[in-house]
């Protein structure tokens, strides 16, 4: 077993933490994110301080709240102090090999602060949130496969489940009740073509050779079946870690930056607003965490690192293995924060 | 000896169809193409939401 653990952290743009089953959704959304959770920890309330990717984004990697770090929103001026703390740098300077497949360092700069390896698969997209859980996958298990020599820290950021909500044909059928999608006497989303990305929505990937999709319902079945191939891409990195004899050495943290509507509250298929569906997103990670709020995640993240070199949070924390073992313990339910 | 095929009873009413079952609208298939992605850049960009 290694000294320090390798750590991959994961953000699922958009994700809605109750369309998991781990959240409670009843369709099979996610069987193998539920499953991670049921290895390790899964924190069931869990708030994203700023909206959208990039304050979010910012949060997670410095541990601060927005209005502190400065970046509320996309656009602007505002830019991350060069001398605020950020996860992968603290973690390049603890010895990590340090990669990050994603694309906010072409947005802010910030973003690309502290990687040893940036890996950039959106560049093949005009938009990068086209880019899929595969294409993300085929780059990280490559590097995963050749690079590292020791430790490694890997950020991954998945785009799938934030619009445009256009799953693999391969998954029609899933998670619709069987009405008609593209129904010209249903005018549920009507008020939705009004707004900027509704238009752009409707101009699109909800345009079809059918016709306009107009319901909702099946909009929604989009975003589950975008899910459900996450979750597939989730297990993927898994079995390439078993594979590559690397699982035991690596925690696997994920977590969404931010939630999404649906229709609640008339705001349709986006991520705006101090509303719950927005705001709640999830966090589940095996081999994870103490009870922290979540702006405190990368001391925790850097906390296990130390714990497992025997640093000097041992003495007065729980190991991840015990904490591993507590929540098998448990009949393999989650270790529930 | 061969049998001669039965006669259809003239009196004896066919039995009714089975009903279809009400058709399902198939579903439709998603096309993005690249100029689509296009004016999700373009309108995106309009609104602020990327640069």
């Amino acid at each position: 077993m290694q000294a320090k653990p390798n750590i991959i952290l994961i953000t699922a743009d958009s994700l809605r933490a109750n369309h998991l089953g781990c959240y409670g959704y009843p369709l099979p959304t996610s069987p193998h994110i539920d499953a991670l959770a049921c290895q390790g920890v899964l924190f069931e309330k869990m708030f994203a301080p700023g909206i959208p990717t990039q304050p979010s984004h910012t949060t997670i990697f410095t541990g601060l709240h927005p209005v502190t770090h400065g970046v509320v929103a996309h656009g602007g001026r505002a830019k991350l102090a060069r001398g605020t703390p950020f996860l992968a740098e603290m973690l390049l300077d603890e010895g990590y090999t340090t990669c990050a497949v994603d694309t906010l360092f072409r947005e802010r700069i910030w973003f690309g602060r502290g990687y040893e390896y940036l890996v950039d698969p959106t560049l093949h997209h005009l938009f990068y949130a086209s880019v899929t859980q595969e294409e993300l996958n085929d780059r990280a298990f490559h590097w995963i496969k050749t690079v590292p020599k020791g430790p490694f820290f890997m950020f991954i950021h998945y785009w799938d489940v934030h619009y445009p909500y256009v799953p693999p044909e391969r998954m029609r059928g899933q998670f619709y009740n069987g009405g008609n999608p593209t129904d010209r006497d249903n005018h549920a989303l009507d008020e939705w073509w009004d707004h900027p990305v509704g238009a752009m929505a409707r101009d699109t990937w909800l345009r079809t050779p059918s016709g306009l999709i107009t319901d909702p319902n099946y909009v929604t079945a989009l975003y589950d079946r975008e899910l459900h191939y996450l979750d597939e891409g989730i297990q993927a990195l898994e079995d390439t870690l078993e594979k590559q004899g690397m699982a035991e050495d690596t925690m696997i943290v994920l977590l969404a930056d931010h939630g999404e509507s649906m229709t609640d509250h008339r705001i349709f298929y986006d991520h705006y607003g101090l509303y719950a569906h927005s705001a709640d997103r999830a966090l589940a990670g095996r081999q994870a965490a103490h009870r922290q709020p979540h702006r405190a995640f990368p001391p925790v993240v850097r906390r296990h690192a130390d714990t497992a070199r025997g640093g000097r949070h041992r003495s007065s924390r729980r190991t991840r293995r015990q904490q591993f073992s507590e929540a098998t313990d448990r009949g393999g339910r989650a270790l529930r924060i | 000896m061969q049998q001669e095929p039965q006669k259809k009873n003239a009196l004896v009413p066919d039995p009714p169809a089975t009903p279809d079952p009400p058709s399902v609208p198939e579903e439709p298939v998603q096309v993005i193409r690249p100029e689509d992605e296009a004016i999700v850049v373009e309108r995106l960009r309009e609104l602020g939401y990327i640069d």
